[in-house]
């Protein structure tokens, strides 16, 4: 069953990139050209992210949990352009990244192809006039890597568009551990609902729902900075820094219940929880992240917190009370929260 | 002074003469007794992995301020030092919480709606 190793809705980040004090963006991505994103409404409800035109080249990266190295994966996503155009031949708005390096890509050109790149090299392409502009198109990449056996199979809304195979590898080794995301000087696009697994293997069009605090589990040892309710400090559909809940003592821990999902899903392949943290000190603190399904609570690794607001995020595949697939009502009883190891 | 530490891990701050040494005399680990000799100038120590309680031997006269981490940590039991000092908070922050929940588009046992639109 393939892993879901990287996920973002993007509906909650705070539109001040530059503000190292705010949790953005930064927050989970590497953000070299932040001036250009923008987070406007998404495909269904919350926000997307939203690349802005006249920047050239790389914008953003992401990397995968645990800097995992994948040779196989499926890339998925939602994918809206305002204007497509080729004015630079090989301007792929989205590359898999073998570190620095541009394995393999994407790229949208100005009569609504999809173009699959190795590196700088064009090798296959969809026919014209499939993607259309300012229309939400679900693309799902399929991609081995290897420098003769490798496969791209390329599906956009459900419909298998393109396939190559051959060579997939751009440099050895075959593997990529992240995704870049770059501008294009004449053309800005929105991307939403976006997903990676660790296998060849697309699971259909999907999209991710958002779920926040709704209320505290009694017994909770964090502090609300004001009030006396601590799931109204960190249930922001923007994280912001100006209301929040803490803690000293070792050991402190809290637990919250999250809202409901909006519809029963007939699929459920993953769930992630993204917690917000930082220290106050330069002293050193550890925190865990705690995913509570029906009677079993299970804590993250330790995370070593910095001085500004990072992303801590852990990505559950299966509902760890059954170890089987997640159910609505698993993730509908589900509760979360933290705890100060360290 | 003696001081009692209760929790795992502490920092202990001093602002006083720079040459003040904090000796940790013994201390209680996985419940064989060790000693730990440590010291500190006009820095900050931190004891790191230990189980409480932990027994710490301040040898200064000339302590002008403690500052400890978390409050209540360490228990002053007898003492020649005026003031304790200002507690050094260390407190974690949390900002905001979330779950994304990667799920199929449609609900269950419920198609999505084709719209057409025609004159």
């Amino acid at each position: 069953m393939p892993n879901v190793v990287f996920m973002d809705g993007f509906d909650v980040y705070d539109e001040e990139l530059t503000n190292t004090n705010r949790p953005g963006l930064h927050s989970k991505w590497v953000v070299p050209r932040q001036e250009s994103i923008t987070f406007p409404a998404g495909r269904y409800g919350g926000r997307c992210i939203h690349f802005g035109e006249d920047i050239f080249g790389n914008v953003a990266q992401c990397f995968f949990n645990n800097n995992q190295y994948l040779q196989s994966a499926t890339i998925a996503f939602a994918y809206l352009t305002n204007k497509v155009s080729d004015a630079e031949a090989h301007n792929q708005f989205l590359n898999l990244l073998h570190d620095q390096e541009d394995q393999f890509g994407l790229m949208v050109s100005n009569i609504g192809q999809v173009r699959l790149y190795r590196g700088d090299t064009m090798v296959a392409s969809t026919s014209p006039n499939l993607i259309k502009t300012n229309a939400w198109h679900f693309m799902e990449l399929e991609y081995v890597g290897h420098a003769s056996t490798g496969r791209a199979t390329l599906y956009v809304d459900g419909a298998k568009v393109v396939q190559f195979t051959g060579n997939t590898q751009n440099l050895a080794p075959y593997a990529f551990n992240g995704l870049q995301f770059r501008g294009g000087t004449s053309s800005g696009y929105l991307i939403d609902d976006l997903y990676v697994t660790d296998t060849a293997a697309r699971f259909g069009e999907r999209r991710i729902e958002t779920l926040l605090p709704n209320g505290d589990v009694s017994g909770g040892q964090f502090t609300p900075s004001s009030g006396s309710t601590a799931f109204s400090m960190i249930d922001d559909n923007l994280v912001s820094a100006s209301d929040y809940v803490s803690a000293t003592a070792l050991g402190s821990k809290s637990l919250f219940n999250l809202s409901n999902l909006s519809t029963n899903p007939d699929k459920i392949d993953a769930v992630q929880l993204n917690v917000w943290a930082t220290k106050t000190d330069a002293a050193t603190r550890q925190l865990q992240t705690i995913v509570k399904s029906g009677s079993v609570e299970t804590n993250s690794p330790d995370y070593n917190l910095p001085t500004n607001h990072i992303c801590l995020n852990r990505i559950e595949n299966a509902d760890p009370s059954t170890g089987l697939a997640w159910t609505a009502t698993g993730v509908n009883a589900l509760q979360a929260g933290f705890k100060i190891s360290q | 002074m003696t001081i009692r530490i209760t929790a795992e891990q502490v920092s202990v701050q001093h602002t006083g003469d720079p040459q003040v040494v904090v000796v940790a005399t013994s201390m209680e680990v996985a419940g064989s007794q060790k000693f730990l000799p440590l010291s500190v100038h006009d820095m900050q120590l931190e004891v790191v992995g230990v189980q409480p309680p932990m027994t710490i031997l301040v040898h200064s006269a000339e302590l002008e301020s403690l500052q400890v981490e978390p409050p209540g940590a360490i228990e002053v039991q007898s003492s020649n030092v005026e003031a304790l000092g200002t507690v050094f908070q260390k407190p974690t922050e949390i900002l905001g919480m979330s779950v994304e929940v990667l799920r199929s588009v449609p609900g269950k046992r419920r198609r999505p709606p084709v719209i057409v639109v025609a004159n």
